[in-house]
C-alpha cells in the first residue's frame, strides 16, 4: 500500500477487542466508570471466556474491515475457567505464526492479560494499541477486491 | 419463451472489439440508473485467471472481460452467492454465457436465487478455453481464445463447447448478438419485459432486424447440432456394454468435485457425502467379501448415477464439471448425453422459461403409459 | 535388535507374495493396498479378501489416488477392525491417519501398518491420462540410488519424513542395490515378528546398516524443503503476494475434500457462505467499490490454514487435485511446518501426543502476552 493511503485524509481506523466476561470486561467497565481517557475507536465483543475466541474470528475482522484486533483475558491462574486463557495463548501464538508465514502485519493483533481491578490498565493498553493501528493506518485488506 | 423483441435489436458500434463495446454499455446503464451494480467475469490481479465481480464503482470496469475465455466459477453460483437471501433491492446486471445463465434459471425454481432485481445480459459465445489447460498457459490460453472468438472456430475450445447448440440461446433479459453480425458493430436482443425497460432505460431503441444474426445463429447451431450427434453416438457406445460405464469412469478417485462446481448441484450436505453412505468395518469387509475385492472410497458408481438422477434433468451442460475434475474423467460429456435423452422424454428444456416446473414437481394425467407395466 | 526378512522378489511382487501369504494362512482378515482396476486403467484403494484379487495388487505403483489415512478413516469411523487387517500404506499417509485417531475419527486397532521408505509420488493424472510406465524404472533406479525420482509432486521433493513412523513394518527400498531382486521388510513390532514367524518367508535376521544412498536421500530431501520454503515466501508483503496467489482458486474445495485432516462432515467455511446475505456484500461494496463472487476465497484458504495447518502432514492431495494449479500443498506444507515448530509438534509421530491446541502448558509462549 502506498504511504498516501495509509495517510488518507481523515481515516478514522477502527479496532476490535475481545474482552473476556470475567475479568477484562469487567476491567474496561472500572475505566469507564473511573471516567478515565479512552479513544474512541474500539468497539468491544464480551465473551465468556478469551479461548472463545477462534482465531478464525480474529481473521474474519480482518478481513471485514477491522484494522486491529485485540484479544483480552484474565492473567494466567486467574482464569475463571481454570485453563481457559493458556488455551488461548497457544491459539494466539499459531494466530501469530500463521500471519507472519502468509505475510500479514502481526502487530495488528495483540493479547493481553487485564484482570477485573485494573481499570487504568485497560485504559492503557487500549491507548497504546490504538496508537499502533493509526500509525499502521489501514488495513491493506479491506480494499482488496480479490479476497 | 419470452421474447418481446419484435425481431428487432440495437445495432451497437464495437470499433474495438466487443468486450470494450459490453463494458461500455455496462458504465452507460449504470450511469444512467438501470443498475445499481454489475455482475462480470474479471481477470483477477495475477492476470491468469477470470472471476465473476460484483462491481458499483464503475471505474473498476477496466478490468472486466465480459466475454472471458474460460469459465472457473460458474456464473449461476456467484449469482446465488449474492441473492440466495434476497438482494435488498438492489438492482443488479448480471454478465454471463448462456449456459450459466439457463443454470440461473434452474436455480430460480431451486429457489435458490431471487431474480427480482437481476437483470441477466447474455452473449453469443464461442465456447471456453479447458480450464487446465488455461491455468497452465493462460498467454496461449488467450491467444487460442481470441481466434477462436475471431474465427467463430470452436475446434479448440471445450470439448462439450463445440456440441453446445445452444451457445448462442438468447437466454438473457438482454442478449449480444455477435455471430453474423456486421464487423465492428454487435447486436443488442430485448427479452421480455426486463429486457425493454433497461432497452429504455439505456436510452436505445430496437429498430435493427436481428434477422441476419438468428439465420447465422441457427445455421450455426444446426452444424453443432450434428457434431453432438455424432460425439453422442461415439459416447453411448463407449458407455454402453458390460463395464462400458465403469471403463468410462475408470479414472474417477471418487473426491466429488464435480457434484462442489455443478450449478445444479445447491444442497449444502450433499446424501452421497453423507453419514447415510457410511458403513461400519464388518460391512465394508462383507461387501469386500463378496467379490474379493473392495474400491476404497467405495460407491463411486452409485455416486455419479445418484447424482444423475437427482440432477440430470436440470443438466445445462456447462461443463464446469469436467473442468474441475482432477483426473480428466469426460464427467460433462457424459452427464450432456444422458441429460439430453432425458430432457427430451420430458419435452423439458433447464433454462427456457422459469415458469416452466421442474419436470420431476409435475404431471398429467395421461402420459408415459409405457412405464406402466 | 531389529529384525528384518527378505523376500526373493522385487518391489510389487514381493509386497503381493507378503500381502498374499498372509492372506492365505489368516495372518490377517483383509489387506487394503493400491491395486489397478480393471476397468479405464485407473489405480485406487482396495480392501482385498480373496488371494486371488491381489494379482492386480501394486502397492508400490507411486501415485496416490486418495490419501490412505482418510481411506483408513471411512473403513473404521465407526468402529475398529475386530480381527487383523493389514494395509500398505505410505508414511505421510499413516500421519494423517494418526492424526484423525486423534480427532477420533478412526481407530487404530488390529490394523497391521507396512509402508515403505517412501521415494514420492507422481502427480495422481499419471495414474490414468498420461501413463507413467517408461518412467518407472527410472524411479526405481532412482531410489536404489538414493536419489529424488524426476516429475514426482513438488510436495514429495521436500518431504524429510519419508521413513515412516509407528508401523508394523517398514519395506526397505531407498538406497538398496538389490531392488530388482529382492525385498527387504523390517518388522518393527514384536506384533510383526511374531506375525511373520509363521509365514515362511525366510528367518528373520537382525537389520544391516543404513545402506549409503539412504543418508544421500536424506540430504536431498533436506535441500528440497530449503528450495520449497524459499520459493514460496510470502513474509512482508501485506499479504499481497498470497492473495494474488489465491485469486485463481475457483472455490471448489476440492483441497478441503481431500484432505485427511478436513474430517468435518459440514465445513465451517461453507456454512458460513451458505449464511451470508446481502449485508455481507453490501458492505464490501461500500468498503471496496467491488467485491468477488462467490466471497470469501482467500478467506477460505486463511481460515483452512488456521484450522487444521497444526496438524498438515505435507501429503500434497489437495495440490493434486487443485484443477488450477495452485501450489497449495507447498504452501500448506510450509505454514503447517512454521506452527508446528512454535508447538514442537510433529503431526502423526505418536497417537498419544496431543494435538497442541488443545494441549496444557503453564510455563510457555510468554512472547506472545504482549
Amino acid at each position: 500500500m502506498t504511504d498516501e493511503k495509509k495517510k488518507e485524509a481523515g481515516y478514522e481506523h477502527k479496532i476490535l477487542s475481545f474482552c473476556c466476561n470475567w475479568c477484562s470486561y469487567a476491567g474496561a467497565d472500572l475505566a469507564g466508570v473511573s471516567r478515565l481517557q479512552m479513544p474512541a475507536n474500539f468497539r468491544t465483543i464480551r465473551v465468556m471466556c478469551s479461548s472463545r475466541v477462534n482465531p478464525v474470528y480474529v481473521f474474519t475482522a480482518l478481513e471485514r474491515g477491522a484494522d486491529g484486533v485485540i484479544v483480552t483475558g484474565c492473567h494466567p491462574g486467574d482464569c475463571h475457567y481454570a485453563r481457559g486463557n493458556y488455551f488461548t495463548r497457544r491459539r494466539q501464538a499459531l494466530l501469530e505464526k500463521v500471519l507472519d508465514e502468509i505475510g500479514f502485519d502481526r502487530e495488528r493483533v495483540m493479547l493481553r492479560w487485564i484482570s477485573a481491578s485494573e481499570g487504568p490498565e485497560f485504559a492503557d493498553t487500549m491507548e497504546e494499541f490504538d496508537s499502533t493501528i493509526r500509525s499502521k493506518g489501514k488495513n491493506p485488506l479491506s480494499e482488496e477486491v480479490f479476497l | 419463451m419470452k421474447e418481446g423483441h419484435k425481431g428487432l435489436g440495437v445495432l451497437m458500434d464495437a470499433p474495438d472489439g466487443p468486450n470494450a463495446a459490453i463494458r461500455e454499455m455496462l458504465r452507460k446503464g449504470h450511469e444512467g440508473g438501470a443498475c445499481d451494480a454489475i455482475l462480470v467475469p474479471m481477470k483477477v490481479p495475477s492476470g491468469d485467471s477470470y472471476m465473476h465481480v460484483l462491481v458499483e464503482d464503475v471505474e473498476m470496469l477496466d478490468r472486466a472481460a465480459p466475454i472471458s475465455p474460460i469459465l472457473t466459477v460458474q456464473g449461476a453460483k456467484a449469482v446465488t452467492s449474492i441473492t440466495r437471501r434476497g438482494d435488498e433491492g438492489v438492482c443488479i446486471a448480471a454478465v454471463m454465457r448462456p449456459c450459466e445463465a439457463e443454470a440461473v434459471i434452474e436455480l430460480r425454481k431451486l429457489f435458490q436465487v431471487d431474480l427480482g432485481h437481476i437483470t441477466i445480459i447474455t452473449m453469443d459465445s464461442p465456447g471456453a478455453v479447458p480450464l487446465q489447460e488455461f491455468s497452465r498457459d493462460p498467454e496461449e490460453g488467450e491467444r487460442v481464445f481470441a481466434e477462436a472468438l475471431a474465427k467463430w472456430d470452436d475446434s479448440a475450445m471445450r470439448p462439450i463447447c463445440q456440441t453446445c447448440e445452444k451457445s448462442n440461446s438468447a437466454v438473457g433479459d438482454l442478449h449480444l448478438g455477435l455471430r453474423g453480425v456486421e464487423k465492428g458493430k454487435i447486436l443488442l436482443i430485448p427479452q421480455g419485459e426486463k429486457g425493454l425497460e433497461a432497452i429504455a432505460k439505456l436510452g436505445l431503441t430496437p429498430d435493427h432486424p436481428i434477422d441476419e444474426w438468428k439465420q447465422a445463429s441457427d445455421k450455426a447451431m444446426a452444424r453443432k447440432r450434428g457434431t453432438r450427434k455424432s460425439s453422442h453416438e461415439d459416447l453411448r457406445k463407449r458407455a454402453s456394454g458390460p463395464g462400458g460405464l465403469l471403463d468410462l469412469l475408470g479414472a474417477c478417485i471418487n473426491c466429488h468435485n464435480c457434484m462442489r462446481v455443478c450449478p445444479i448441484c445447491y444442497c449444502k450436505q450433499c446424501k452421497f457425502d453423507s453419514p447415510e453412505l457410511r458403513n461400519t468395518s464388518a460391512d465394508y469387509l462383507d461387501r469386500a467379501d463378496r467379490s474379493g475385492c473392495l474400491r476404497m472410497p467405495s460407491d463411486m458408481l452409485l455416486f455419479h448415477m445418484g447424482r444423475m438422477s437427482h440432477m440430470v434433468l436440470s443438466c445445462v451442460s456447462c461443463g464446469a464439471c469436467e473442468d474441475a475434475c482432477p483426473t480428466g474423467v469426460p464427467v460433462a460429456q457424459l452427464f450432456s448425453l444422458v441429460a439430453h435423452d432425458a430432457q427430451e422424454r420430458f419435452e423439458y428444456m433447464p433454462g427456457r422459461s422459469s415458469e416452466e416446473k421442474r419436470p420431476l414437481v409435475t404431471f398429467q394425467f395421461e402420459e408415459f403409459s409405457e412405464v406402466e407395466d | 535388535m531389529t529384525a528384518t526378512i527378505t523376500i526373493d522378489k522385487p518391489l510389487d511382487e514381493g509386497v503381493r507374495t507378503l500381502l498374499r501369504t498372509m492372506l492365505e494362512k489368516g495372518t490377517v482378515r483383509a489387506v487394503l493396498t493400491l491395486r489397478r482396476l480393471e476397468d479405464g486403467g485407473g489405480v485406487a484403494h482396495c480392501l482385498v479378501t480373496d488371494p486371488a484379487a491381489l494379482a492386480e495388487a501394486v502397492p508400490l505403483i507411486p501415485v496416490m489416488p486418495a490419501q490412505g489415512g482418510q481411506v483408513l478413516s471411512h473403513l473404521t469411523q465407526e468402529e475398529p477392525f475386530k480381527e487383523p487387517v493389514a494395509a500398505v500404506v505410505r508414511p505421510c499417509e499413516v500421519r494423517g491417519f494418526v492424526e484423525l485417531i486423534k480427532r477420533n475419527q478412526a481407530f487404530g486397532d488390529n490394523l497391521v501398518l507396512i509402508s515403505p521408505e517412501c521415494p514420492g509420488v507422481f502427480p495422481v493424472q499419471r495414474a490414468s491420462g498420461d501413463p507413467m510406465d517408461d518412467d518407472i524404472d527410472a524411479y526405481w533406479r532412482s531410489t536404489s540410488e538414493g536419489k529424488g525420482a524426476d516429475g514426482l509432486r513438488p510436495v514429495c521433493t521436500g518431504c524429510e519424513l519419508f521413513e515412516p513412523v509407528g508401523v508394523d513394518m517398514t519395506l526397505r527400498l531407498v538406497g538398496r542395490s538389490d531392488l530388482d531382486k529382492a525385498l527387504t521388510v523390517r518388522l518393527d513390532t514384536q506384533r510383526a515378528e511374531d506375525m511373520v514367524k509363521d509365514l515362511g518367508l525366510g528367518k528373520a535376521k537382525e537389520d544391516g546398516k543404513d545402506p549409503k544412498g539412504l543418508e544421500a536421500l536424506r540430504s536431498a530431501r533436506a535441500k528440497g524443503r530449503a528450495d520449497l520454503r524459499a520459493e514460496l515466501d510470502f513474509t512482508g508483503e501485506d499479504m499481497a503476494e498470497f492473495s494474488r496467489t489465491f485469486g485463481k482458486c475457483i472455490s471448489c474445495h476440492a483441497c478441503s475434500k481431500v484432505c485427511p485432516i478436513c474430517y468435518c462432515q459440514m465445513c465451517y467455511f461453507e456454512a458460513r457462505a451458505a449464511a451470508a446475505g446481502p449485508a455481507w456484500w453490501r458492505n464490501d461494496l461500500k468498503r471496496k467499490g467491488a467485491t468477488r463472487a462467490p466471497p470469501g476465497t482467500v478467506f477460505f484458504h486463511v481460515g483452512r490454514l488456521l484450522h487444521m495447518s497444526i496438524s498438515c502432514v505435507a501429503c500434497g492431495m489437495c495440490e493434486d487435485v487443485c484443477p488450477v494449479d495452485i501450489p497449495i500443498a507447498r504452501i500448506f506444507k510450509k505454514v503447517g511446518e512454521a506452527a508446528q515448530e512454535v508447538f514442537e509438534y510433529v503431526p502423526g509421530r505418536d497417537p498419544d501426543e496431543d494435538i497442541p491446541i488443545r494441549t496444557f502448558v503453564e510455563d510457555e509462549l510468554h512472547e506472545v502476552e504482549r
